[in-house]
């Protein structure tokens, strides 16, 4: 066997080596492996979602937050929603009484 | 109501027909005279459409600030007002176009007859649009009562009797959970309805559901109205609370 044989083998068994350590994760720690980034990435937004949970009430404060300021501000909010309400009210009854314009001449 | 259109109808109309009487006799007056007729319906039926446009056009903008309906359900919604923007619009450029009394009659009954639909989707849609508010306040009263109760153990710890007032969150909770149901079976009720399409059986369906489901919405805002004042009567023996405390508190540093 040639010595350049030799250093291909030895070569192909390095990198072998290297493939099988990379996928046991003993490099885990210096290079991080894409999908952890990503994963990463992914959860961030979930719990910055749940960390904003007034976002699903549509109140104007945090769902934690029961100071006597946030209340206050919830129901302004609520009173507003219940003024739109009665606008629609309004609109719904509009449309049932809705006539047409008399067209004579 | 349901008469109207074709009152209207036939009061347009009429008012063409003794213009055909003097045909025979005067021929330029009378032309002169349709002319005028004709200008006059169209002005009249161009104000109806218009009226109907800009109605449909609220409507439309409603629709896209609705958050808690179904995707599936807003987008018919909005096709069905589109699609009546769409026709009307082509009418009102028509009967604008229209030179001869014959033309125009026909156009002034696709006016009547379209008024059938637009008494659909305009009802379908406005009901749709409170239904969705509803949907929101009941989701921000949730949101309020479990506030309110959080407090009320606060205060309960602190030695406050918080009996009558989680008798009224008690009954937030139950108004919140039946308006919720009554705007539910609201959209239950609407979301299928189809234009009649002149079949007077469907059409007597359309209205009572129609009507149901406005009644189910009348019930659901009499449940919020309640709601807010349990709410309103919650926060008030909370500030009775705080300012008993607020009292006992300088009373026990003089």
């Amino acid at each position: 066997m040639s010595a350049g044989t030799k250093w291909f083998i030895a070569l192909v068994v390095l990198i072998a080596a290297g493939v099988v350590a990379w996928h046991t994760g003993i490099f885990s720690n210096l290079f991080p492996r894409p999908s952890q980034q990503t994963l990463s990435t992914n959860t961030a937004p979930q719990q910055a979602t749940s960390t904003q949970p007034q976002n699903t009430t549509g109140l104007p404060t945090n769902s934690q937050d029961t100071s006597n300021a946030a209340l206050q501000q919830d129901t302004a909010a609520l009173d507003a929603q219940m003024q739109g309400l009665t606008s629609d009210s309004a609109s719904v009854d509009q449309a049932f009484n809705d006539q047409s314009i008399q067209q004579s001449y | 109501m349901k008469q109207l259109p074709f009152i209207t109808a036939l009061l347009l109309l009429s008012g063409l027909l003794p213009s055909f009487a003097f045909a025979q006799t005067t021929p330029s007056t009378v032309s002169t005279h349709t002319s005028a007729q004709i200008a006059r319906a169209q002005a009249r039926a161009n104000q109806e459409i218009t009226r109907r446009i800009t109605a449909l056009n609220s409507l439309s903008s409603r629709i896209q600030s609705m958050t808690r309906v179904s995707d599936t359900l807003r987008q018919a919604l909005e096709g069905n007002v589109q699609n009546q923007v769409q026709l009307l619009t082509t009418l009102q450029s028509k009967i604008a176009a229209d030179t001869d009394v014959a033309t125009l009659k026909a156009d002034v009954q696709s006016i009547v007859q379209s008024y059938r639909i637009y008494m659909l989707v305009l009802p379908q849609g406005r009901i749709s649009a409170e239904a969705d508010r509803i949907a929101t306040i009941t989701a921000m009263m949730q949101g309020i009562g479990n506030k309110l109760q959080a407090r009320l153990q606060t205060a309960s710890q602190g030695g406050a009797d918080i009996s009558a007032p989680t008798s009224l969150l008690t009954d937030l909770g139950a108004k919140i959970v039946d308006a919720q149901n009554q705007a539910q079976a609201a959209i239950n009720t609407i979301a299928p309805l189809a234009p009649d399409n002149g079949n007077k059986t469907i059409l007597a369906q359309n209205t009572t559901a129609l009507q149901e489901a406005r009644a189910d919405l009348k019930t659901a805002r009499t449940d919020l109205v309640a709601g807010r004042q349990d709410i309103a009567g919650i926060l008030k023996f909370l500030a009775s609370v705080h300012t008993s405390a607020s009292a006992s508190s300088t009373t026990a540093q003089q």
